[in-house]
C-alpha cells in the first residue's frame, strides 16, 4: 500500500506543471485535468516502486503522455464515427494572451504541441519522444519543424 | 535550453490547477476502482460462460476465424517469477549462469503495443521464449520487465509457428492499418515476423510501423487481435504439454554491447567511439579500444544502426565498476528498455555522452525500444 503522506507532496508538488503541460498539449482543461488523474492514479498503484527511480517526475510525465496517446488515438477512431464533431473548448484561448508561446501553440495540432512540449520542455530525444507517442522519431523531427514554423507565421500574421 | 524551459514554465503558470485539486484526485482515484471492480465482474461472468461454451465444443472444429494454438486445451502454468531471480534491470549478478546456448536461431519475433506498453517477444528454434515488456506484471522496477526467460519444447516452438501462420495473415508480407475501416477497431501499432521454412515473413499493423500497404478487413482485424492476445500472454495461452520450463527467469546474456549515444537532436549523427572513449578513465578505454561492431537493432528500427563495442559479462560488469569509480558520472536504469546508462560530461556542442548496456541477444543483436 502506497505512503499517502509522501505521495500526496509529491502530487501536490508536480500536479500543477503536469496539469499546466497538458492544458498546453490537449488545449483543453477538463481532458487535462482526466489526463493528469489517470497519471497519477497510475503512478500512485505503483508508488512503492516509482517513488524509488531517480526521476519519478519523469515517469509521471511518461505516463501522463501515455495516457494522452491512447485517448487521441481513441478520440481519432470516435471521430471517424461521428457525424459533427464539435471543437473542443481551448484552454488557451481562455488564459491571457499575453505570453508568446501561449500564443504560438494556439494554431498548432494537438500532435505539434506534444512535439514540442516533450522536446522543448520535458527534454525528451526524438526517438523517445516517438516512443511516448507512438510514431516515428522521424515523424517527431517532422512535427517539431512543422509546430515551429506554424507558430513563426502565426506570431507574424498577429504582430 | 534553459530559456525555452523558462518560457514553458512561465506559460504553465497562466493555467491555475482547479481549486482542491488533490481531493478531486482521490474522487477520481475511488470511481476509477469502483469501475474497474465492476469490469473485473463481468469479465470474470464472460470468462465463465466462454468456459462452457468451450467444454461443449471442440474449438478445433471453428473455422470463421484463425485459432489461437492449444485453445481449449489446458493451459500453461503461469509461474510467478521469483522476485530475486527475475530481474534483468541492468547486469546480472556475479554467478548467475547465462542462458544457454549461447546463440540461438531466431524463428518467431513480436514487437509491438498490444496495450499500454511496448512489448517484444523473441521465440528461438531451440525452445527458449526471450521477452521483455513495459509496465507488466513481472515489471521489476515499475515500469520495465527487462528481459526474462522461459522454455518451450521442440514440439511447443512448432505449434506456436504453426499457429501463426495458420492466421490467414502470412501468406505474404503485409502492412495492414490500424482497422480505421472496422468498426470499434483497437489495434495500436505492432509486427510479427515468422520465420515460414524459407523466409522471414512479416506482418505488421499501425501507422507507426510505416505507410499501410492494405485495409483491415474484419477478419484480419479478429485474427491480429487473436495474436496480439496470444503474445501478451503466451504462458496462459499455450497448453501445459507446450513448456519444457515454464518458470520465469531474468535472461542472463553471455555478452553485452557497450553502445554510445547522445542528445541526437543536436547532432543529427551517431557518436563516432572515439569521441566518447577520449571522455573516460585510461582503464574504461582500454576495455573498449578496438572492439567496435555495428549492430542493426532488431524489430522496428530500420535504418537505426549504433555502432558499439562488444564485451562479455565479467568485463561489463569491470567496466561498469570503472565508470561507478570515476565519480564523474550518474547512472540510471533507462525507463523502458531497463538497460543500465551512465552519463559522461562532454564538451559542446555534445555536452552529454550516454553510454549504454546493452545485452546482445542469442541471434547475435540487441534490441532496442525506438518506438
Amino acid at each position: 500500500m502506497p505512503e499517502p503522506w509522501s505521495f500526496e507532496r509529491f502530487f501536490e508538488e508536480h500536479q500543477p506543471r503536469l496539469f499546466g503541460a497538458m492544458c498546453l498539449i490537449t488545449g483543453d482543461r477538463q481532458e487535462a485535468e482526466e489526463i493528469a488523474q489517470e497519471a497519477f492514479a497510475r503512478v500512485w498503484e505503483r508508488w512503492d516502486r516509482v517513488s524509488e527511480l531517480e526521476d519519478p517526475a519523469g515517469f509521471l510525465f511518461r505516463t501522463a503522455t501515455n495516457v494522452f496517446r491512447n485517448r487521441l488515438r481513441r478520440a481519432a477512431v470516435a471521430l471517424r464515427r461521428s457525424f459533427a464533431p464539435s471543437p473542443p473548448a481551448d484552454a488557451l484561448a481562455a488564459v491571457e494572451d499575453r505570453d508568446d508561446l501561449l500564443r504560438a501553440l494556439r494554431p498548432l495540432t494537438p500532435r505539434q504541441r506534444a512535439a514540442l512540449v516533450l522536446t522543448g520542455y520535458l527534454g525528451y530525444t526524438a526517438v523517445e519522444a516517438a516512443r511516448v507517442l507512438g510514431i516515428r522519431p522521424s515523424t517527431v523531427r517532422a512535427l517539431t519543424t512543422q509546430g515551429r514554423s506554424t507558430a513563426r507565421s502565426h506570431l507574424e500574421a498577429i504582430g | 535550453m534553459i530559456d525555452q524551459r523558462e518560457r514553458y514554465e512561465r506559460a504553465f503558470a497562466r493555467f491555475e490547477p482547479p481549486p482542491d485539486a488533490f481531493g478531486r484526485f482521490l474522487t477520481y482515484h475511488d470511481r476509477r476502482r469502483q469501475r474497474r471492480q465492476v469490469t473485473a465482474g463481468v469479465v470474470g461472468i464472460a470468462v465463465f460462460v466462454a468456459a462452457i461454451v468451450l467444454v461443449a465444443s471442440s474449438p478445433f472444429e471453428r473455422t470463421d476465424a484463425p485459432g489461437v494454438p492449444g485453445a481449449g486445451a489446458a493451459t500453461g502454468p503461469s509461474v510467478p517469477p521469483d522476485p530475486d531471480r527475475a530481474s534483468s534491470i541492468g547486469l546480472p549478478p556475479e554467478g548467475a549462469d547465462p542462458s544457454s546456448p549461447e546463440r540461438g536461431e531466431l524463428v518467431i519475433t513480436y514487437y509491438g503495443r498490444p496495450e499500454f506498453g511496448v512489448l517484444q517477444v523473441l521465440v528461438y528454434a531451440d525452445g527458449r521464449v526471450i521477452w521483455r515488456e513495459e509496465y507488466g506484471s513481472n515489471s521489476a522496477d515499475g515500469i520495465s520487465t527487462g528481459f526474462l526467460e522461459h522454455r518451450l519444447t521442440p514440439e511447443g516452438v512448432e505449434l506456436l509457428r504453426s499457429g501463426v501462420i495458420t492466421s490467414g495473415l502470412f501468406d505474404r508480407d503485409h502492412h495492414f492499418d490500424e482497422g480505421r475501416n472496422v468498426p470499434y477497431a483497437d489495434l495500436i501499432w505492432g509486427e510479427i515476423q515468422v520465420d515460414n521454412g524459407d523466409r522471414f515473413v512479416s506482418v505488421r499493423w499501425g501507422a507507426a510501423m510505416g505507410t499501410a500497404d492494405s485495409p483491415t478487413t474484419p477478419e484480419q482485424m479478429t485474427a491480429l487481435m487473436r495474436l496480439n492476445d496470444l503474445f501478451s500472454d503466451l504462458a496462459s495461452a499455450l497448453p501445459a504439454s507446450a513448456w519444457e520450463d515454464p518458470e520465469i527467469r531474468a535472461h542472463v546474456p553471455s555478452r553485452y554491447a557497450v553502445c554510445y549515444s547522445h542528445l541526437q537532436d543536436r547532432l543529427n549523427r551517431p557518436l563516432e567511439p572515439s569521441e566518447v572513449l577520449n571522455l573516460l578513465p585510461t582503464p574504461a578505454e582500454d576495455l573498449l579500444l578496438g572492439r567496435d561492431r555495428t549492430y542493426q537493432p532488431t524489430n522496428g528500427a530500420r535504418g537505426y544502426e549504433e555502432v558499439c563495442s562488444e564485451l562479455t559479462t565479467e568485463e561489463a560488469r569491470l567496466l561498469e565498476g570503472i565508470l561507478r569509480d570515476a565519480g564523474s558520472s550518474r547512472h540510471r536504469t533507462t525507463l523502458t528498455t531497463g538497460s543500465l546508462e551512465y552519463a559522461v560530461p562532454a564538451p559542446a556542442p555534445i555536452e552529454e555522452a550516454y553510454i549504454r548496456f546493452e545485452p546482445v541477444l542469442p541471434h547475435g543483436q540487441w534490441s532496442l525500444f525506438p518506438g
